[in-house]
């Protein structure tokens, strides 16, 4: 993720990854990549990323792996590279500069300790001093210059110039275990300077250099140097740390810039696309004139009926058969008659003594008694006997009835305008963004130790 | 001597760290002009009190939110009330404070209680902290026992409003001063027992980790610059201590650097 933060970085600051000369995350990928050479001479090597300007340049040679065979480094580089960082107590590091020019480039440096005690050692080294006979006088030279750290834990930049040897210790600065630094350099002094994330602070110091003696170099050594008083041979391993990232610039670059730049480096690149919201907006309104509502006619539906009597009443009846009744002869019983003249519709019946059917209706006294003078027989026969139904009934008319019911509508008498809000959708666009986060596990970038310089007694 | 530090512990990533830390150890600072003030203070003679210390609004946004030390003495902050004269309105510190902040009116400076004689060769360290408002008790008893009666009435007013069960969990969650001296143990002190004077306790942040008895430290990870250390309740500059990774060889303190060669010689006088 670094390369994506630091070229997000290098777009907005520079515009173009032009000034972008190398950049090495030390991740490994597979040792195929990470092996160059032929027949019987192989050397480990760190290519150069693809963010940079040109990364067929700067391809970084692993100093100490190194063998006749491309089987006999293979199985190291993984070694070198474990945790997807550069272990230069394994092996050194060079970057050939390919027309970069050690007096006008900036560095940006992701190293760590390792744990246990700090001893001095190179991070940077590309000093080469020398000696030439002039005139019969030997003559001392150099090229390039160290930056290292002490065995204290402070930065340090060794120089030679006209007047020696020179070392300046950054005092002001405690390293963690992790740090990020710059080297920066230019025509006349050197810039070397700690990002502390935490508290947004560059802290810098500028070493005032003879740029004739400094320049001339063609390769930038971590881990050792040419000439340090340690060693005088860059194979040889100076610092006890590893490298997290390295990122080499042409030209000078200001300490504040390159902390800039650094946020890419230990920064999460993240990117969140446009999105689009559409929402209503009222954009005029449309008027319409309003009539007043009121009663404009009536309308007459039926309620109902109502029935009048138009004549007087009359009787009417009906009979129905019933059971059949036995009589005695000289018993009463009804005889029954329908009436049907068309609008009256009724019976009458008529009160009658049995007369048995079979008695021929001749009858003579047989005695005294009142029954016996009627010469009656003690005989029965079965009569026909009906239910009677009577009832009135009159004549009557139907009316049909009517109720008035209000009819409504629009009069032509205005009362008002009504006003309509006219829409339109429209698009809220949230702009694309991206940046950096400084999301890298902070716990090696802070300390863990205090010392206390007071009187103790 | 009683060696306290406090440090922060900050977030698992630096953008969470800068997020998550307070400003600490900031130097107070003079102001570069003249500023006429509405707002004034008057000191123990009646007079405009000068108050010359000032501090970054954009760090102390309000009142309750700073913890000073003046001459590595730690300040209470108390409210404040106003009188209204003629030409000025005159402030009047309350809660037995030292001093007060009214970011409104007083244009970053700090007002402090009448009684303090101030000059500019003081040194005034202050640090942001979280928003709260100080527990405070007044000791005025020397008998037996007070001070454990001062640390008890401290709890039962924290616990009204925070429950806090014992003094032990109180300790984990505050901090205790004394007369502007910082007391590391909450436990019953003898020695306490003779002084009168103003208590106070301020909530302790989250995301710090407070390490007592030991010059000097390591293995806790914590972030540069955002360290208070207290040596016998006082709180000390950050010169007085080097915030750095194990690892780096020192130089022993309390040896003499200097050689001193002898050259022992006779001289015969004749008297």
């Amino acid at each position: 993720m670094s390369a994506q933060g630091l070229l997000f970085k290098i777009q907005e600051n520079l515009g173009s990854n032009q000034r972008l000369s190398a950049f090495y995350d030390f991740t490994y990928s597979s040792s195929e990549d990470n092996v160059e050479g032929a027949v019987s001479s192989f050397t480990g090597i760190q290519k150069n990323s693809a963010i940079s300007n040109d990364s067929s340049l700067h391809t970084g040679f692993l100093l100490n792996i190194v063998s006749s065979s491309e089987s006999g480094i293979t199985g190291q580089i993984p070694i070198a590279l474990q945790n997807d960082k550069l272990d230069l107590t394994y092996t050194n590091f060079q970057v050939p500069l390919d027309g970069l020019n050690a007096n006008n480039l900036a560095t940006l440096i992701d190293f760590e300790f390792k744990d246990g005690d700090i001893d001095d050692g190179i991070i940077l080294g590309c000093l080469k001093t020398g000696e030439e006979t002039i005139q019969s006088f030997d003559i001392e030279n150099s090229e390039g210059f160290n930056i290292g750290v002490t065995d204290r834990g402070h930065l340090f930049c060794q120089t030679f110039g006209p007047n020696g040897d020179s070392i300046d210790v950054m005092y002001s600065v405690e390293l963690s275990k992790r740090n990020l630094i710059a080297v920066s350099t230019a025509e006349s002094f050197i810039t070397l300077s700690s990002f502390d994330y935490f508290n947004n602070l560059v802290r810098s110091l500028e070493i005032p250099v003879d740029q004739n003696y400094i320049s001339s170099n063609s390769v930038l050594n971590f881990g050792g140097s040419d000439s340090y008083f340690r060693s005088n041979n860059n194979t040889d391993k100076t610092f006890s740390g590893s490298l997290n990232n390295l990122a080499i610039f042409s030209g000078y670059m200001e300490e504040e810039f390159l902390k800039d730049l650094g946020e890419g480096i230990l920064g999460d690149y993240s990117y969140t696309a446009e999105t689009e919201t559409i929402e209503q907006r009222v954009t005029g309104y449309s008027e319409t004139i309003v009539y007043r509502t009121g009663i404009t006619g009536y309308d007459y539906v039926s309620t109902g009926t109502l029935e009048i009597i138009t004549a007087r009443e009359e009787f009417t009846g009906s009979i129905t058969s019933a059971s059949d009744e036995t009589k005695v002869e000289g018993e009463r019983y009804y005889k029954y008659y329908t009436l049907n003249n068309g609008d009256i519709q009724t019976f009458y019946k008529e009160e009658l003594g049995k007369l048995h059917s079979d008695s021929g209706y001749v009858y003579y006294p047989t005695g005294e008694d009142a029954y016996d003078t009627l010469g009656l027989n003690d005989v029965s026969e079965s009569i026909s006997a009906y239910t009677e139904t009577t009832g009135i009934i009159q004549g009557t008319i139907s009316i049909d009835l009517f109720g008035k019911t209000p009819l409504t509508g629009v009069l032509s008498e205005v009362s008002g305008v009504t006003q309509t809000p006219l829409e339109e959708s429209y698009s809220i666009y949230t702009l694309a963004s991206s940046g950096v986060s400084i999301s890298v596990d902070s716990e090696d970038f802070k300390k863990n130790f205090i010392y206390y310089i007071g009187d103790r007694s | 001597m009683t060696y306290n530090y406090i440090v922060s512990t900050g977030d698992s990533t630096i953008s969470g760290s800068v997020s998550s830390i307070l400003n600490k150890n900031n130097l107070s600072h003079s102001s570069q002009q003249y500023l006429s003030t509405k707002y004034s203070i008057l000191d123990k003679n009646g007079n405009p009190k000068v108050n010359p210390f000032y501090f970054d609004e954009s760090i102390i946004t309000g009142s309750n939110c700073s913890l000073l030390s003046l001459n590595s003495q730690t300040l209470l902050e108390g409210g404040f009330s106003t009188t209204e004269g003629k030409n000025r309105i005159y402030y009047n510190i309350e809660d037995s404070g030292n001093y007060t902040i009214d970011i409104e009116n007083s244009k970053g400076n700090i007002i402090f209680d009448s009684e303090l004689d101030l000059t500019s060769d003081d040194v005034l360290f202050y640090d942001k902290r979280i928003n709260s408002s100080p527990f405070i008790t007044g000791k005025t008893s020397t008998s037996i026992g007070s001070w454990n009666d001062v640390v008890t009435n401290l709890l039962y007013s924290i616990d009204a409003e925070d429950p806090t069960s014992d003094t032990s969990e109180m300790e984990q969650k505050y901090f205790l001063f004394f007369n502007g001296q910082k007391v590391v143990s909450f436990d019953y002190s003898s020695d306490l027992d003779d002084v009168t004077g103003i208590a106070f306790a301020i909530r302790k942040e989250s995301r710090i980790n407070e390490v007592t008895g030991i010059a000097d430290i390591y293995g806790n990870k914590f972030v540069e610059n955002h360290v208070d250390f207290y040596l016998n309740g006082m709180e000390q500059d950050p010169k007085d201590f080097i915030q750095t990774n194990t690892g780096v060889y020192m130089i022993e303190t309390g040896v003499d650097s200097s050689v001193f060669l002898i050259n022992q010689q006779i001289e015969t006088y004749t008297l």
